[in-house]
Order: C-alpha cells, then sequence, then structure tokens
C-alpha cells in the first residue's frame, strides 16, 4: 500500500479525533441521565486528537516527516496494478450486480472477471468461476439454506 | 457445568463432520504462506452463523490449532513461515531441512504443537471455571476496569509504536460507538443511513479487516510464484518422538510460557513462539548452535504458540476480554450466539462451556493423523497456484459477509475496512487492537455508563471496591510504569 509519512496520518487522525469530538457535541443530553451519549464518543475524538497531534509531532522532532508519500514497489507493474484494482472491483460489482441479476449470474461474472485479472488463462478462469460458484451456492443456499439474490438463472432452477 | 451432557453435544454426527472441514480448512490456510489463523477465523464466521454455538466455536478452535501447527510446513520447506506464528523458528527449521533432517524437524513441529495444544487446553478446563467463580462477585465497577487493562496490554503488546497501537484501539472503540446509543436509543454517527443503526456489522468488519486487507497484500505481488517445495520422504513419526524424549523438559517449559502468555490480553500465539524461542536459547547447553539447524529451539516455539491459543481463552471465557485477535472472534461469534462470555456463561450456559473445553482436547488430538497427512501432502498443497487460490478465498469472503444479512450494505463495509486495514498495517498501525476496540468498545461504554448511573456520577466507587480499586491500580501502573522506566534509563543512557 501507499506508504505514508507519520506526520500526514498523524493529521488526518487528528482531523478525524476533531470531526468525532465536534459531531459529539451536537448530541443532546436526554433526561437526568450521569452520561450523555456525547460524553464517550468525545472522549474518544479528544485521545485520538492528541494521539494523532503526537505522532505527527514526534515524526517533525525526529526529522522524519519527510517525504510525504512513498509509491509502492507495486505501482510500477501493470499486471500487480489490475490484480490490487480487481480486488474493490469485485466487491463493488458484486454489490450492484446481484440485486438485479441474481447470485449464480453475478458471482459466475464477478469470479471469472477476478481470475482474468489475476492473470489465469481464459478456460481456467471459466472452469473456476463456474466450479466455485457452484460451491457457494451448494453452501450458502442448500445447505445453510440462505436466501441468496434470485435472478435470471435462478427462475430456470427446478 | 455436566461433562457427560457436553460430550454428547461434542459427539453430534454434524458436529464431528463440522470440526473435521474446520480441520482440514485450517491445515490449507495455515499451509498457505501468508494465510494466516486469524484470517482462517474470520473466513469461517458468516458460515459459523449459521451452526449451534458447540459446533460455530468448535470450528474455529479446531481451525485455528490446526492453522498454527500448519503455518510451520512452508517454514520447514521454503523458509517461508504459514502464519506469523511460526516466523521465529522459520530459519532454524530450514537449516534442519536442509540438512536431510526434513521429517525429523516437521514431525517435532507436529508433536510439540499437540502436546502444547492439551497443555493450553488442560490449563484452560482447570483455571478458567475457578477464576470464573471469583468474577461472579465482580460488579460493572470490575468489569470497566478489566477492559481497560485488556485493551491497554493489548495495545502496548502489539505495537512497536505505542502510539499507534493507541491510535488503532480508538478507531477500533470509535466504530463500536457507531449505532443507537446504549442507554438513551440515541443515533450516533449514523449518517442518517439506517443500515447504520444497529452499528458497524461486526462480521464484515472482521472480514474485511483480516481477510480482504490481506488480500490486497497478497494482490501486490501476484507477479512471484513460490519456489517448488521439495519432498517430505521416509518415516515421519518416529524420529520427532526421539526428539521429544531427548528434550521433554523443553516442551514443559514452551507449553508453560506459551499458556501464561496466551492469558496476557494481546499477547497471542506469534509472540509466544518468538519468547520461547529466545528463552530456549537463553537457557540451553548449546546457545551457539542456535540458528545453524538445532532442533531444541523449535521444540519449545512450536509447543508454545499452539499452547498459546488456550491460554487466550481463559480471559475470554471468564471476563469476556480476548486473550487475541482470534479470541476477539470467538467473542464475537459468542455475543451473535446469544452467549455473553463472562463468568455467567459457566453457570447459564455451563454445557456449551464444558463442550468447547472437550473440543479443544479432541482437535489437538486430532491434529497427530490429520497433521500428518499435512505433511505427506504439503507438495500438493504448496504447489495450488495462488493466482487462483486467491481470488476463490475473496468470493468466499464476499459471499460470506453478504449472505450474514444479505445486505449490500455490508459489502461496502467488507470494501472500506478492508483498504484502511491494509493501509493502516502498511504504515505500522497494528489491526488487532483495533479489533479488540470494535469487540470490547460497547462493554467499556456500558460498564462505564452502568457505574455512572449507579454511584450516581460519583467517580470514587470506581475505586472504592478492594478488586476494583487493585484493578484501576493496575490499569495505571500498565501505563506508568513502562514511562517511569523509560525516564530512568535515559539519562544513563546519555
Amino acid at each position: 500500500m501507499l506508504k505514508v509519512s507519520d506526520l500526514v496520518s498523524g493529521l488526518a487522525i487528528a482531523g478525524l479525533g476533531i470531526f468525532i469530538f465536534v459531531q459529539s457535541r451536537s448530541f443532546p443530553a436526554i433526561g437526568n441521565i450521569a452520561v450523555a451519549p456525547s460524553f464517550y464518543p468525545g472522549l474518544i475524538g479528544a485521545v485520538l486528537a492528541l494521539c494523532g497531534l503526537a505522532l505527527a509531532g514526534a515524526a517533525l522532532l525526529r526529522g522524519a516527516a519527510l517525504p510525504l508519500f512513498v509509491r509502492p514497489a507495486w505501482f510500477s507493474k501493470p499486471a500487480n496494478v489490475v490484480a490490487v484494482l480487481a480486488v474493490p472491483a469485485s466487491i463493488v460489482a458484486y454489490g450492484l450486480l446481484s440485486p438485479r441479476i441474481g447470485f449464480l449470474a453475478t458471482s459466475f461474472l464477478v469470479a471469472s472477471g477476478l481470475l482474468l485479472a489475476f492473470r489465469v488463462r481464459v478456460l481456467t478462469s471459466l472452469i473456476t468461476a463456474f466450479l466455485v460458484t457452484v460451491a457457494l451456492y451448494l453452501i450458502f443456499a442448500i445447505t445453510f439454506r440462505v436466501p441468496l439474490p434470485y435472478g435470471v438463472i435462478e427462475r430456470l432452477l427446478p | 457445568m455436566n461433562y457427560v451432557d457436553a460430550l454428547s453435544l461434542v459427539f453430534q454426527p454434524h458436529t464431528i463432520i463440522t470440526i473435521l472441514g474446520a480441520a482440514l480448512f485450517g491445515l490449507f490456510v495455515g499451509s498457505m504462506p501468508g494465510l494466516t489463523a486469524t484470517m482462517a477465523a474470520a473466513l469461517l464466521v458468516p458460515i459459523t452463523f449459521y451452526m449451534d454455538p458447540v459446533s460455530a466455536v468448535g470450528a474455529i478452535v479446531t481451525c485455528s490449532a490446526m492453522a498454527i501447527f500448519a503455518g510451520d510446513i512452508p517454514g520447514a520447506l521454503l523458509r517461508i513461515p504459514g502464519t506469523p506464528a511460526s516466523a521465529a523458528y522459520v530459519d532454524e527449521a530450514y537449516q534442519l531441512g536442509r540438512q536431510g533432517k526434513l521429517a525429523q524437524v516437521l514431525s517435532v513441529n507436529l508433536l510439540a504443537s499437540a502436546m502444547g495444544g492439551i497443555f493450553g487446553a488442560l490449563v484452560l478446563i482447570f483455571l478458567a471455571p475457578q477464576l470464573a467463580a471469583v468474577a461472579l462477585n465482580f460488579s460493572s465497577y470490575e468489569y470497566f476496569w478489566l477492559a481497560l487493562i485488556g485493551l491497554s496490554a493489548a495495545t502496548l503488546v502489539s505495537a512497536s509504536n505505542p502510539i499507534k497501537g493507541c491510535i488503532s484501539l480508538f478507531m477500533g472503540l470509535f466504530l463500536a460507538t457507531v449505532g443507537l446509543d446504549v442507554v438513551t436509543g440515541f443515533p450516533r454517527y449514523t449518517m442518517d443511513s439506517v443500515n447504520l443503526m444497529g452499528g458497524v456489522s461486526l462480521i464484515a468488519a472482521l472480514i474485511g479487516l483480516f481477510a480482504v486487507a490481506e488480500l490486497f497484500r497478497k494482490a501486490t505481488t501476484i507477479d512471484e510464484d513460490l519456489p517448488p517445495p521439495p519432498q517430505v520422504k521416509g518415516a515421519i513419526l518416529t524420529q520427532g518422538i526421539a526428539a521429544i524424549r531427548q528434550y521433554k523438559l523443553n516442551v514443559l517449559r514452551g507449553s508453560t510460557l506459551g499458556t501464561f502468555l496466551g492469558i496476557l490480553p494481546g499477547a497471542g500465539a506469534d509472540i509466544a513462539g518468538w519468547i520461547s524461542y529466545a528463552v530456549s536459547k537463553r537457557f540451553s547447553r548449546t546457545p551457539e548452535k542456535f540458528g545453524k539447524g538445532h532442533i531444541e529451539g523449535v521444540v519449545d516455539a512450536s509447543a508454545s504458540n499452539n499452547a498459546a491459543l488456550g491460554g487466550a481463552y481463559v480471559p475470554a471465557l471468564v471476563f469476556g476480554i480476548p486473550g487475541d485477535s482470534i479470541t476477539a472472534i470467538v467473542i464475537g461469534v459468542l455475543l451473535i450466539k446469544g452467549l455473553n462470555p463472562g463468568p455467567t456463561v459457566f453457570t447459564e450456559s455451563g454445557d456449551i462451556v464444558a463442550a468447547i473445553f472437550i473440543v479443544f482436547i479432541l482437535a489437538n488430538l486430532l491434529l497427530i493423523p490429520l497433521g500428518l497427512l499435512a505433511i505427506r501432502a504439503a507438495g500438493k498443497v504448496l504447489s495450488v497456484n495462488q493466482r487462483i487460490l486467491l481470488p476463490v478465498i475473496l468470493m468466499l469472503s464476499i459471499v460470506g459477509a453478504f449472505a450474514v444479512n444479505n445486505s449490500v450494505f455490508d459489502l461496502w463495509i467488507v470494501l472500506v475496512l478492508g483498504i484502511l486495514g491494509w493501509l493502516m498495517e502498511d504504515n505500522g498501525f497494528p489491526i488487532a487492537p483495533m479489533v479488540l476496540g470494535l469487540v470490547l468498545g460497547k462493554i467499556v461504554e456500558e460498564s462505564f455508563v452502568n457505574s455512572m448511573i449507579k454511584s450516581d456520577g460519583n467517580l470514587v466507587h470506581f475505586v472504592d471496591r478492594p478488586i476494583s480499586g487493585t484493578l484501576a491500580a493496575v490499569f495505571f501502573a500498565i501505563w506508568i510504569v513502562p514511562l517511569i522506566i523509560r525516564l530512568v534509563r535515559r539519562p544513563k543512557a546519555a
């Protein structure tokens, strides 16, 4: 992954801490309760902000603030970039496609695409994607009776 | 706890089949370099969702015991630890393999792992109920301090940089606050999304942080192939038995140390392996042989990392405080099953706890025959194409995370936390404290709020009971003592 200087990550975390703290101030105190809903998250936000500032400050004191970002080695290898991008792409594709075209079609398409992105041969990818889809269907839909998304292929099943 | 009823719970056909399936899965994942025992447990969670509690926890117990042993196999064969728990003695094991002692080192790994695992399980069986009887007297004040001690120890042990450990922990605690407030029901940090009202799905978070983050990392090196593994030849067990006989005290020492380290929150099998190997070298009569292919340290560390697994269940079951990241997952599973880990689980669900204990012994006994099979099959398993394996694991992660709630939203949690976990770990932020924070966050807040309501806001009540006062002192000592040591040492160093 991208290597980030402690200065950048520290400041980002301090920002998150401040956001959590400020948001918590908008939570109402309800009734006579000794601890308002804002107390605990407010405390977490404050500690995160302090830790983030400490991390950034320590990086500055050590003289280790630069470089702010370091390009990872895999960035220069197109095949590895494709494989890395295929991971989020398949999660997004499954989330968007499965409610529309059903589990079986989505799983086969996503697994095929993923295997091809991982540089597996076309025929091997298609056969593996088919076997994975059938195995997942048997595990979740048949064994555990999970109602997986219903779609085009499921309608053809008995 | 009735062990006769517990036996009938364990020896159900579906439970035994589940345990055997989880064992094979654990051996496979543990044997694959880079895939950890924690990842194996996280991948099992969506499947255990549909099982009874004994099968669910039994699957995770068996799978993790098998994975920790199996991590030794690629270490000896390829000099690549299968799981981080085997990293301490990977060079030693590989050197032994190159000297033609592959069968000896793998059988020592196997036998010492099984013995260490049984030792850790026995300590768990005898110690946990005694501690639970004491813990029954605990009130919310004691639980508040215990949870803080658990979180602090985990943070300080797991991170090389305490600030980064602390940040990781508080990120986890923050994620646990998302959703409806425990007392007032007010929605916090939900961004007006109905999907976040119930909080961040624990299963989706575990899969994101432990499985998807790891898959991202493996994808960055997809162009690298594993070298072809050598074959293990000849009789396996006989060579190991001779070495174990010679170093029987090392087995005992590794097991004891591993169990103790497992009980400490935060120090799991990985750290147990490193410390036991170092202790073995320190007290060896032949320390000069270490690092050049000497079996002694392998005996200590192999027993230790498996013993730590049993030890980690002591605080997890007795106090609901996980000893390592695997027990953090187990606590999540128990909560999903409606069992509240803590002293009352021993009285309210004694049969289930006893059944979990039996599974521990059974898993370690099964380790020997199944481990032998894994050693024999190692050549074939390590030849599995990672480019095919990783997409298959990702598909299991996606469908598993989705199937639990049939919610597309859970997939977005998997994705966001997968990227966050990858980014954090590659920049020196440990993931384990974040998961502990996520699992324990609600317990910390609930016990704090309950205590504040009981005491009407008077903080003195947090420390005026003998046990709560002692626990508070321990908590402050954990944070202050290392600082004092550092301050005292600094002028001397200057």
